[in-house]
């Protein structure tokens, strides 16, 4: 029901690597939950609006200023970088010229 | 003291009558953990240090008379998915390894000011996803009431400490049942609020339509007090409803209920599906009996779409998990394979390929299928139109009942490595909870019998669903329920 090359071609998608043995297990999982998912096709969903979350729909505009400051949390976040310099996250460039 | 009697209400009244000390408290249960971890693998880290010094603190406060709060003392643990500063959060994941919270979520810090003491984090499906806690990348929790059996999940942690008397309550998540199907599987009370009742902030985003933060305790007494406590509108999430309002409500649990005026919903499409234990069908269907011969109308309803909701709620929750777990890319989390990479892109696959396990990755690429271009249509969109249909269902089905009741699980608590090697099958443990979730309704488990196997006693639990916002009456008649019967006085061993 999915083919490996789709399997392998999500896996770059969701940026994961991921090994020949994973895909092709990956491969047969998906299958037989897409089959299982399958049943939904019979339902009748014309002139039906997609529920995209919640119950109440009520405005949630903030009132007043942020309420934290900006740079409340820096010390915390900073030491949990996997790479950083001075008060900065180091991250990888990805802008080649 | 035998922990096995207490509550939260039992000793809230022996430390204001200064019959022990929080001090005294606190320590007793850090000797059960030490007694019972082993055995149970509940915990996934004991704060020793800080639950002494918070129970110091509320103890210095009552020496001085100040004003308490309505927990002051009680110990509780926390599913290792919701924030408390300085302490870990690895939701059950190695990507997580090594991160410390740097804020408190807002259930925390409500809970810090109504003066409860954490005692710890607890045991979890990696980012919840699962429905037994043997999906966590660290260890397998095992059931109180027999431990060649899971828990549930994917709060197995929380549910087994609680069960196992290792804390008075926790606090844990329901995207799914995650709340209700362990508080079935191990004999305790648990929440599911509605969609909007309780702040989400700090708590780590699995299905953010689905999430919803629950509760569990021993008694329905408890739970709504913990509830009563947490619950309300948050600025710092903006899901939180107004209509979220609940104060008075442990006051009014024990207000008498005129059941002659109670009508309670039972879906005939519950008992059709194939699946459900006999034992279990049986054991709901007497506790139903019971609210009958109190003078309460029990009729048959329809939820007409709730054999969708299954797979409509797997792709719902693994599109939501793929855009939330993208962020755990090897940039600003401590776990990183930078160093093996070349490039950007190489540091986003070696992270997420190794630090994510086998079931996070079936979601995200499930959850990329379903979204990707040329499926959309076919499979997310569809799911959120059913999504549509089960919502109408039960709306239609509240104008006429007040109540519905149900099992939570087709099946009592199952053995260990049962289901690992058969994902579909896991996932229609959820069949009687998800549909909640994907109502955005609320739902408690509540302990109504035992079935036995291999000689062993397993606890089953009624579930009593309620309509938006009113936990109030759920609770009411759960602990109703819960006083006529003795079940609680049963503990694990």
């Amino acid at each position: 029901m999915i083919s490996l090359e789709q399997v392998r071609h999500l896996a770059e998608l969701a940026h994961m690597e991921l090994s020949e043995e994973e895909l092709k297990n990956l491969q047969k999982d998906m299958g037989g939950i897409l089959e299982f998912i399958a049943q939904l096709k019979e339902a009748d969903v014309s002139g039906v609006e997609p529920l995209t979350g919640g119950h109440v729909l009520e405005n949630v505009a903030r009132i007043g200023d942020s309420p934290e400051d900006s740079f409340a949390f820096d010390k915390d976040l900073l030491h949990q970088f996997p790479e950083k310099e001075n008060n900065y996250d180091v991250v990888p460039k990805i802008i080649e010229k | 003291m035998e922990l096995e009697k207490l509550t939260i209400i039992k000793a809230a009244k022996l430390l204001q009558e200064k019959q022990i000390s929080a001090v005294e408290l606190i320590k007793l249960y850090l000797e059960r953990i030490r007694q019972k971890e082993s055995e149970l693998d509940a915990f996934l880290y004991v704060a020793e240090k800080e639950a002494l010094a918070k129970a110091e603190e509320v103890d210095l406060k009552r020496k001085r008379g100040d004003k308490l709060g309505v927990l002051a003392g009680i110990p509780y643990s926390l599913k290792d998915l919701i924030l408390f500063e300085g302490m870990q959060a690895t939701a059950g994941s190695k990507i997580l390894e090594g991160y410390k919270a740097s804020y408190d979520a807002t259930v925390v810090l409500r809970l810090k000011q109504a003066d409860a003491v954490c005692l710890g984090k607890t045991n979890c499906d990696e980012f919840a996803m699962g429905a037994s806690t043997e999906q966590s990348a660290f260890k397998v929790t095992k059931n109180p009431w027999d431990t060649t059996r899971v828990p549930g999940g994917t709060s197995g942690g929380s549910a087994a400490a609680v069960a196992g008397n290792m804390c008075l309550f926790s606090l844990c998540t329901d995207t799914g049942g995650s709340t209700r199907q362990p508080a079935s599987f191990c004999g305790v009370v648990g929440l599911r609020p509605s969609y909007g009742a309780v702040s989400r902030h700090g708590v780590i985003a699995i299905a953010s339509s689905l999430d919803q933060v629950g509760c569990l305790a021993k008694t329905v007494e408890d739970a709504a007090l913990v509830f009563e406590t947490i619950a309300g509108k948050d600025e710092l999430d903006s899901t939180t409803s107004s209509k979220a309002f609940y104060r008075g409500l442990s006051e009014n649990l024990q207000k008498p209920l005129d059941f002659k005026k109670l009508k309670i919903g039972l879906p005939k499409e519950f008992f059709e599906i194939g699946g459900i234990d006999p034992d279990v069908k049986n054991l709901i269907l007497k506790s139903v009996d019971c609210f009958k011969q109190q003078g309460a109308e029990v009729l048959e309803i329809n939820l007409p779409h709730m054999k969708y909701s299954v797979p409509a709620y797997y792709i719902i929750n693994s599109a939501e998990i793929s855009a939330n777990l993208a962020r755990y890319d090897g940039i600003r989390y401590p776990i990183s394979n930078r160093d093996e990479a070349s490039g950007f892109r190489e540091i986003y696959y070696k992270t997420k390929g190794h630090g994510f396990g086998p079931e996070p990755r079936r979601r995200i690429m499930l959850g990329t299928f379903s979204l990707s271009s040329g499926y959309y249509d076919a499979y997310y969109s569809r799911a959120q139109k059913v999504r549509s249909l089960i919502k109408q269902d039960f709306i239609k089905a509240f104008e006429g009942v007040d109540l519905i009741m149900g099992p939570v699980s087709p099946y009592p608590a199952f053995k260990i490595g049962e289901k690992m090697n058969d994902p579909v099958s896991m996932y229609l443990a959820d069949i009687y909870t998800g549909l909640v979730n994907m109502a955005c309704l609320n739902g408690l488990s509540v302990p109504c019998g035992f079935v036995e196997r291999e000689n062993k006693k397993l606890p089953v639990g009624l579930q009593i669903i309620g309509n938006y916002f009113n936990e109030e009456l759920v609770l009411r008649v759960g602990n109703s329920f819960e006083q006529e019967h003795n079940y609680l006085n049963q503990t694990a061993e």
